[in-house]
């Protein structure tokens, strides 16, 4: 029911990206993130704008979805990097009283918020694009997982919706016997949340129980002897997401080496 | 196996039957910090059960009878400990069984949300199919087959989000899931109890047709009435026993015995025992409205004269005034991107007792949230006694004092330790004393029939309907003049459900609290609400007295909600059949002195 936390949430359309193996997305969006670390240039960050904003198109997942979903994370990041900006060093370019920004802190912090930006909409895309069953099967495939964390995985993925859910109903249950969330001292609102620790504890206890209780009366025993509707197997689109792939990595190193 | 002075099967042949159950027994016992046995809890006793392929039982008895523990038995969640467990030739009491058990027996729960594992309709009906190991090559076929035995086509619904479906389809879906598995026993353990009226319908017959189509043993737990309409057997528990079973007709004219039970006649039994009594007809074994009508009219054919056409449907408004009102216009509320209610106007008067219905996901609880501002509502406008719930100078500690919010599930509201806490929490943070903020706490809980000694008891000691009381007695306590109430009697009995509802009747009448209920519960609706506001995919498509609401619903015959009450339905249906009654009635004793006022 609840969009308002989208992190896990599957986007139901169909596009190439959609159909290609999640083993083939969770390689490509690891060595995407290395590039992303392996120097902090305009060009390799402008070849990695490029590459992310094409995986985009080709994903169908319209824009305005995903910073829906991704937005606060990435307020909290152009928040956590203002350190960058006010401690460097270098040609002063504003000051105010003790505040000071250099030409450097701004170009650092332009490029670090850059990178995040960049890794965060990349992630989401693999989240937004892959089914969390198959997401975690191709984890699984990918790292040598035993079944049962894959299963555990698919289960906490499934779980966040609807803990979300929970969280929406608990906070509005507190909201309305009168405690106020949105007024008063840091301290008084962080208080505000502790009531909703205990229903949310319990709720997730609970639920977890109900499951736990569904998978064992439909003969859930682990991963040894089970069988899958769909085993994960590549297709021509593989091949050329891997060449892609390949491709990509040797463009991102040629710039780094050259420009 | 000969027939023994205490076989339970007097009233059918017992070498069909293939779940064979004799004297079980199985208890529980809860134990302290320390790990001494305090208190039995969970335990049933002599239970004998018999059922055959092809069979629909129903097993009904209020909250806490032991049917849940008899659902788990009987796929061997949990084990007896006494007596013979037989399920289609396998002994329950041996380890061994259980995945053969467990394979043979499927289970259906009551909150679809909780039992998922897949995020696709697909994947979640191949759950149980891959856990036992079934060849890949054939999966694909058995869980398509699986899914148009529920009546979703797979060409529609494989790749469909189960987050996207209704209740209903979330329940089809749990039932296919079971079916792909190739059980030959379904138990549902409460599986309709968050449905509503038509949905609820739409599944028992469904699963009706299973049983006889498919040769399966289908065995529905349940505290709601109406479903025993359909069984062709029941049990009905009561303490952890069996303290009545047999066909249909034996058991639904065994009024005194099952309200004995704490459960009721369903109403369909109780208007044909009225009419047979009033000499309208001659059998009261009818289970069903339309054969109640046509055998009223096959006794009484020179009656129905008239031309099957209802009255021109009346609609009674009342005049409104804005500042004694909660008044909602032209509002919409998303989550995220998804429009939830859509261009919503109504009223509610002060001094009104109001109804919202509608099917899952129709929007109710949205319509309830806005109401008090805890959903904001993007576009519209939203006023509560003229103050704008929606603009963020309106002081919400005054819109807390106005409206009071009970949820659907207590214990996201009972979030302190004990149950005085919980009640006391609301007034205080209203800014009230401290000693005033007591006394209020202590006549609530007095108030909403809470024995003096749960002060103190924390809160996840108590009983589902205790739970709801101490929450009610937490939103009474803050003194509000509305009082909004998201499906209260949702998981309880019938006992418990009309206790909770005279209580709510009791502070309309009584205290002039305005009410604003969202319920499945159309006889509850029919017999206290002024108003009622249908709600279907986020809009409001039918608003006034509920006798004319239902009327106009039925007479649209548009499949949306809701059904008629019993009384109103029969009434509608001899309408229809050209007897000239008023079809506007819903109470029972109205309906039947109607009737027998044309005979």
């Amino acid at each position: 029911m609840n969009n308002r936390i989208s992190l896990g949430q599957y986007y139901s359309v169909d596009s190439v990206i959609h159909r290609l193996d999640p083993r083939l997305k969770i390689r490509f969006v690891l060595c995407y993130i290395i590039l992303l670390f392996i120097g902090r240039t305009v060009p390799l960050f402008a070849f990695l704008s490029v590459i992310c904003a094409l995986a985009l198109i080709m994903s169908k997942v319209p824009p305005a979805h995903l910073v829906k979903g991704t937005g606060k994370l990435m307020l909290i990041m152009c928040l956590l990097n203002l350190v960058n900006l006010f401690t460097a060093y270098g040609d002063v370019l504003i000051k105010l009283g003790f505040i000071r920004i250099t030409r450097e802190g701004a170009e650092r912090y332009a490029l670090i918020l850059w990178r995040f930006v960049l890794l965060i909409v990349m992630a989401s895309l693999l989240m937004y694009t892959t089914l969390p069953s198959q997401l975690s099967d191709g984890f699984a495939k990918c790292f040598r997982l035993k079944g049962e964390t894959a299963m555990s995985v698919t289960i906490a993925l499934r779980f966040i919706p609807l803990l979300a859910g929970e969280l929406d109903s608990v906070r509005m249950a507190v909201k309305s016997r009168g405690v106020d969330f949105k007024s008063g001292s840091v301290k008084h609102r962080l208080s505000a949340f502790k009531y909703m620790a205990v229903p949310m504890f319990q709720s997730a206890v609970d639920k977890a129980g109900n499951l736990s209780e569904a998978m064992e009366a439909r003969c859930y025993r682990g991963a040894k002897g089970r069988t899958r509707l769909k085993r994960l197997a590549y297709g021509g689109n593989d091949i050329v997401g891997y060449v892609i792939l390949l491709l990509v990595i040797a463009g991102a190193v040629w710039i780094k080496v050259k420009l | 196996m000969g027939k023994t002075a205490s076989s339970p099967i007097d009233w059918r042949n017992e070498n069909i039957s293939m779940i064979k159950i004799r004297d079980m027994a199985f208890e529980y016992f809860d134990r302290d910090e320390e790990g001494n046995l305090t208190e039995m809890v969970n335990a049933i006793r002599g239970i004998s059960f018999d059922a055959a392929p092809g069979d629909f039982v129903v097993v009904a008895g209020r909250n806490g009878s032991g049917k849940s523990t008899f659902a788990r038995i009987l796929n061997r969640m949990l084990v007896p400990i006494e007596g013979k467990t037989e399920i289609f030739g396998f002994d329950a009491s041996e380890e061994k069984n259980i995945y053969e058990i467990r394979k043979i027996v499927g289970m259906v729960f009551q909150n679809p949300e909780e039992q998922f594992v897949g995020s696709i309709v697909e994947e979640e009906v191949a759950f149980g199919a891959e856990n036992l190991g079934l060849p890949e090559k054939g999966l694909k076929k058995r869980v398509d087959k699986a899914l148009a035995a529920v009546g979703l086509e797979a060409s529609e619904y494989a790749m469909r989000g189960i987050d996207e479906l209704s209740g209903g389809e979330k329940q089809k879906v749990a039932i296919a899931g079971i079916l792909a598995m190739g059980t030959k026993c379904m138990v549902l353990d409460e599986s309709t109890a968050m449905l509503d009226g038509a949905s609820r319908r739409e599944l028992i017959m469904l699963l009706k047709r299973l049983a006889k189509d498919e040769k399966l043993i289908v065995i529905l737990i349940t505290h709601n009435m109406e479903e025993l309409t359909f069984a062709d057997y029941i049990y009905v528990m009561d303490k952890g026993r069996i303290v009545l079973k047999g066909r249909r007709s034996a058991v639904l004219s065994e009024g005194d015995k099952l309200q004995k039970a704490g459960l009721a006649l369903p109403k369909v039994c109780e208007l044909s025992t009225r009419l047979k009594a009033k000499g309208v007809i001659r059998t009261a074994e009818l289970y069903d409205i339309p054969s109640l009508a046509d055998r009223i009219m096959k006794e009484h054919m020179h009656k129905f004269t008239g031309d099957g056409t209802f009255p021109a449907l009346r609609r009674t408004a009342r005049k409104v005034s804005p500042v004694n009102a909660v008044i909602m216009q032209k509002a919409s509320c998303y989550y995220g991107k998804k429009q939830v209610i859509k261009d919503v106007s109504c009223t509610v008067a002060k001094g009104e007792f109001v109804a919202v219905m509608g099917g899952t996901g129709a929007g109710k609880s949205t319509l309830l949230k806005a109401m008090m501002g805890l959903q904001k509502a993007k576009t519209g406008m939203v006023y509560v006694d003229g103050l704008d719930v929606n603009d963020n100078s309106t002081d919400m500690k005054t819109l807390n004092r106005k409206m009071g919010y009970l949820f659907q599930n207590p214990e996201q509201q009972l979030f302190l330790k004990n149950v005085y806490e919980n009640v006391v929490f609301g007034p205080m943070n209203l800014g009230i004393s401290e000693v005033e903020a007591q006394k209020r706490a202590y006549e609530c809980i007095e108030l909403v029939g809470l024995p003096q000694d749960v002060y103190d008891l924390p809160t996840y000691k108590l009983s589902g309907g205790m739970k709801k009381r101490a929450a009610l007695a937490g939103v009474l306590a803050m003194e509000p003049d509305y009082l909004i109430l998201d499906e209260p009697t949702s998981g309880l009995d019938p006992e418990g459900a009309a206790n909770l509802l005279e209580l709510i009747n009791a502070l309309h009448r009584d205290a002039g609290i305005t009410i604003i209920m969202a319920t499945h519960d159309v006889e509850a609706v029919a017999a206290l609400a002024d108003k009622v506001i249908v709600m279907d995919k986020g809009e409001v498509i039918y608003e006034g007295r509920p006798g004319e609401v239902f009327l106009e619903a039925y007479v649209d015959e548009d499949g949306r909600v809701p059904v008629l009450p019993a009384a109103q339905e029969l009434l509608a249906e001899l309408r229809k059949r050209g007897l000239a009654v008023n079809p506007y009635l819903t109470d029972t004793d109205a309906a039947v002195s109607e009737i027998a006022g044309f005979m």
